[in-house]
């Protein structure tokens, strides 16, 4: 836990204080309030009524389905990556990290275009596809993909974090004590590490959940196979704007949970990683 | 006060550097050495929405006008229509609007936005099937847009060319078969945010037939094309109107005039557009 000193009653006298305190009040005004803005007008225009709408429900359960099975991908495959990336050293390495964090600052439009460019008919990967009769493109399949594109590297990110974090002397002890690499996995690192994974995937599972640039460009936008909930707000804001709201309203609500766990699981085992 | 880890006078320096920092991203004055020209009036800038079917007609346009006013530059902002008319209703402030169709340029009368007689009609376009490179899936005709298997490209529905495209799919269910519409709807495989990711689709082999504007398969001279009969295809008509909350009421009409000036409405037959009146 970190402490904070109360603010002392004579520091809002203190001209000071205010030459510090009023940009950052600004900044603070800026990310919050237009949240706000958007919470009360999805609520008093009773955006939420659409809760009903085919397509508002569509778009719910599509983005629940695929948001939870990319982040699955990106757990069963990313956790032994990361463990991989976290145990053993090779020259080239750190060009090996620098590539899989790429997708984490590369805009998603352009994953979207690499995808397509990839896994589309003519393309590198997608023509044997094609030739197995696997199309991806317009797919929910391609939906899943798209996410897992975008979203996996955070839980690569921070897993491989969580996994460096472990310290040397216990893992060195239990192969001392004769532990295989498998039960150092699971009675070591595992139960050290466990905090940063979830953390991982709860990020993985929103960034997921918000993801439209390469799925707009990669699997296209097709209600209840691929339009999930950020193409339908985008499709919502030139047709109904009650629909994007309440849509808008259900991703933040949803935002601000995650960041409530992540705080809960933060606060509730600080303190339980070692070194 | 122990939150004031820095004393005044490292707090001065602080700021000072700020400003040295800001100061130093603005341009460089030069420093005044010979009698200067008279320094150009700063132009006066006009904005315009137009869609993105215009998009490449906008450069030329506004390259004509500029021509004809002196220090006037011409904003154009590419969107899709109804967003554009979101924008408005919600507070944005272009002088001059274009859009596809008349619909959404009509809902602004409603809202004192646009005045209604100062819509004028600058273009009509039709749709046109494009077809991707080798047409693997040998589409020969419209009717072959219903056959099983074959994967369709539209714009959504809610765009002005996406409506255009669903009485399109009426139409033809009429020439061709009763439940044309139908099964067709049931080829599309998403329905594209715009025309022109269709045209980009399209190109890289990713479906099997698209419906677009025919500017847009003009635009793409590489895409081969498949005329719809005349008697089945719709006309969706752009439409234009200074804003009535234009802080430059007389450029934006000056605006409006010059794109149904003759030269103007060449510029944009040239690029495949119908003229405004049949």
């Amino acid at each position: 836990m970190n402490s904070t000193v109360p603010i002392d009653r004579f520091v809002w006298r203190e001209w000071r204080f205010w030459l510090l305190a009023l940009p950052g009040l600004l900044l603070g005004l800026v990310l919050v309030i237009p949240l706000l803005v958007l919470i009360w007008r999805g609520v008093t225009q009773q955006a939420l009524a659409y809760w009903t709408n085919p397509t508002f429900l569509a778009a719910i359960r599509l983005s629940l389905l695929t948001s939870t099975l990319s982040t699955c991908l990106a757990v069963l495959t990313g956790t032994p990556l990361a463990y991989v990336l976290g145990r053993v050293s090779f020259r080239g390495k750190s060009w090996v990290e620098l590539a899989l964090d790429v997708p984490l600052v590369l805009p998603p439009l352009i994953a979207g275009i690499a995808l397509l460019l990839a896994f589309g008919r003519n393309g590198v990967l997608g023509r044997p596809l094609d030739a197995l009769g696997i199309r991806l493109p317009f797919t929910t399949a391609a939906v899943i993909l798209a996410q897992t594109f975008i979203a996996a590297p955070l839980y690569l990110r921070t897993a491989r974090i969580g996994f460096g974090a472990v310290a040397h002397e216990l893992r060195e002890q239990a192969v001392v004590e004769g532990a295989n690499e498998w039960q150092v996995f699971r009675l070591v690192m595992l139960p050290i590490a466990w905090r940063a994974l979830l953390a991982g995937t709860i990020l993985c599972w929103t960034r997921a959940l918000g993801e439209f640039g390469a799925t707009i460009v990669f699997a296209g936008n097709m209600e209840g196979r691929t339009q999930t909930i950020p193409l339908a707000i985008f499709v919502g804001f030139e047709t109904n704007l009650d629909v994007a709201l309440g849509l808008s309203v259900v991703l933040i609500f949803v935002s601000v949970v995650v960041l409530f766990v992540l705080r809960w699981i933060d606060q509730t085992y600080a303190g339980s990683i070692t070194g | 006060m122990r939150f004031l880890f820095v004393g005044t006078r490292s707090l001065v320096i602080l700021l000072t550097v700020c400003m040295i920092g800001l100061s130093a991203c603005q341009p460089v004055t030069p420093v005044a050495t010979e009698p200067a020209a008279p320094a150009p009036a700063q132009p006066t800038e006009i904005t315009v929405f137009a869609p993105s079917a215009l998009a490449e007609a906008t450069k030329l346009l506004g390259a004509g006008f500029e021509a004809t006013q002196p220090d006037v530059k011409v904003l154009f902002e590419i969107g899709h229509t109804p967003t554009q008319r979101t924008q408005i209703e919600e507070g944005a402030t272009p002088d001059v609007l274009m859009t596809a169709g008349r619909a959404d340029i009509d809902a602004l009368v409603e809202k004192n936005l646009v005045t209604a007689d100062q819509i004028k009609g600058l273009a009509r376009n039709q749709l046109i099937l494009i077809l991707p490179p080798g047409n693997a899936a040998n589409i020969a005709a419209p009717a072959d847009l219903a056959r099983p298997g074959v994967r369709l490209l539209i714009a959504a529905p809610d765009l002005p060319v996406g409506m255009a495209t669903q009485k399109l799919l009426e139409n033809l269910s009429a020439a061709v078969a009763p439940d044309f519409k139908e099964k067709a709807l049931a080829n599309v495989v998403s329905n594209e945010l715009g025309v022109k990711p269709i045209v980009s689709k399209i190109s890289l082999g990713e479906a099997d037939a698209g419906i677009v504007y025919l500017t847009d398969a003009v635009a793409a001279p590489a895409l081969a094309t498949l005329p719809i009969p005349p008697e089945a295809n719709v006309t969706v008509a752009f439409m234009l109107a200074p804003l009535a909350g234009t802080a430059n009421p007389d450029l934006a009409n000056a605006f409006v005039a010059y794109v149904l000036s003759d030269e103007a409405q060449a510029m944009l037959q040239a690029q495949g557009f119908l003229p405004a009146k049949p």
